[in-house]
């Protein structure tokens, strides 16, 4: 009987040999209902690859990228000079002292040099992070900055600033087709404690606070060579964020605890990034002032 | 696939998208129904997959690569369902298939038995035997396609088609008194 016969020819003969009785409309139309209540993940940080006839607001749209980034509230609410529950204010005397009319951040390119304010978390859209933006930035949304020109965030001499909203991370930065496995917690150790504990990358953690709020500062080195087991989708060290944008990257986390909430602060960039970038990047961190708004 | 359609979805635009689906569903769906051999969990299944990629648009690099990029999706839905099914393995029902044609396949009994062998095997090793004998894909884009190395690819198709030899074989043997009852 069939002992005889070549598996294979019969294995093919009877996968093809096979109806199911599956509704592909069935299907198209549970996606296209499904399209309303499935957000996309924030256009990709990536510039990829670009449409010739796209102008330059297109261009950025499709390149910004963050996990989350909140509707802009306004800008005047800061405005009131009212009390503000986030602690001390800026530790570090190198920060600029916030203008006293911050700018919602938004797309542009370039970015006008100033103090703007931006609500990260969509957890916590009331939390308010307002910064300090030298000369020479473009904001691809209103979370992520890049100096200006293309591919400005690549290696071998990019870098970026990103506010991020992380709920866990990669155990295999190149298996990052599913939610993040490894889960963050909720606190700024519980996630720095997440880092530590993989494998796959480089990490450090240190104490940080910033504008009075501690938390974790987080030092990753990722791979020289994750191009070549991650040949399309990428080196996700987490869900929906950044992914490497080169070999030997460098990123910098820096982690807060805010009133229950967590935001990350992150910048990356390379050995070969200019220094004036590094500044750059250094100067906005330590510019940031922490606001929580109160309904009245 | 066209690139301005997929970029365009990346973007958000739904009616691009839409289409784009329309266009890959039929080969999804039929992945899908040859690796679960369930057509509703497949239905499922795909509608997931199709939607896990909805939301991963924007990440995708290279909008050339969308439709290798949503098998791997749907593999990874598929994997995904097999896990729960085998939480349920213990009620596992044989739903009723419909042969098409027999070609080579000389008996119903045949057909049975692979149908049995097929479903011991791991969603894992069923998603490399769909991949490489019924769409035909090299083993290699098979491995890529999954995200697995060769060698594990090459390891999962020999292991499944042995198994399904033998379910073959078990055909011609003798049935031992006592399985029988």
């Amino acid at each position: 009987m069939s002992t005889d016969r070549e598996p294979t020819r019969v294995v093919r003969s009877w996968l093809r040999s096979t109806a199911f009785h599956a509704s592909a409309d069935r299907v198209l139309d549970g996606v296209v209902e499904g399209l309303d209540t499935t957000p996309q993940y924030r256009a990709t940080w990536w510039p990829v690859r670009r449409l010739p006839e796209m102008n330059n607001t297109a261009k950025l749209a499709l390149g910004a990228a963050a996990v989350v980034v909140a509707a802009l509230l306004g800008i005047n609410f800061l405005l009131s000079g009212g009390p503000s529950i986030g602690g001390p204010g800026p530790t570090n005397e190198a920060s600029l002292a916030p203008d006293p009319t911050p700018t919602a951040l938004r797309a542009a390119d370039p970015l006008e040099p100033g103090t703007y304010v931006s609500h990260p978390l969509e957890s916590n859209p009331s939390l308010a992070v307002t910064f300090t933006v030298p000369d020479g930035w473009q904001a691809y949304d209103a979370a992520t900055l890049a100096p200006l020109g293309d591919d400005s965030t690549q290696g071998p001499d990019g870098a970026a600033f990103v506010f991020l909203e992380i709920s866990g991370i990669y155990s295999d930065p190149c298996e990052s087709l599913g939610d993040p496995d490894v889960d963050g917690g909720v606190t700024a150790e519980d996630l720095a404690d997440a880092f530590s504990a993989q494998s796959a990358y480089e990490a450090s953690v240190t104490d940080v606070t910033l504008d009075g709020y501690s938390g974790k500062q987080v030092e990753l080195q990722l791979p020289s060579e994750f191009d070549a087991s991650c040949p399309r989708d990428g080196y996700f060290v987490f869900g929906g964020g950044p992914y490497a944008q080169g070999a030997d990257n460098r990123w910098h986390l820096t982690i807060l605890d805010i009133e229950g909430s967590r935001l990350v602060i992150f910048t990356h960039d390379f050995a070969g990034t200019p220094a004036e970038a590094r500044a750059d990047l250094q100067a906005m961190v330590d510019s940031i002032a922490i606001d929580i708004d109160i309904e009245d | 696939m066209p690139d301005d359609l997929v970029v365009r979805a990346q973007r958000g635009d739904k009616g691009a998208y839409a289409d784009l689906a329309a266009g890959i569903v039929d080969r999804l769906l039929d992945v899908a129904c040859r690796i679960l051999r369930d057509p509703h969990l497949a239905e499922d299944v795909t509608q997931q997959a199709l939607l896990s990629a909805w939301k991963r648009l924007p990440q995708l690099r290279d909008p050339a690569r969308f439709e290798a990029w949503a098998y791997r999706i749907l593999v990874r839905e598929c994997y995904a369902e097999g896990r729960k099914q085998r939480r349920w393995a213990t009620n596992l029902r044989l739903l009723p298939v419909e042969p098409i044609a027999f070609d080579d396949l000389s008996s119903v009994v045949d057909r049975d038995q692979l149908e049995r062998g097929f479903r011991r095997l791991s969603v894992e090793h069923r998603a490399v035997v769909v991949l490489h004998h019924y769409i035909d894909l090299p083993i290699e884009r098979v491995a890529e396609l999954i995200g697995i190395p060769v060698g594990t690819a090459n390891s999962r198709l020999h292991y499944a088609m042995r198994e399904l030899r033998a379910a073959i074989d078990a055909d011609a043997r003798p049935v031992p008194r006592e399985a029988a009852q």
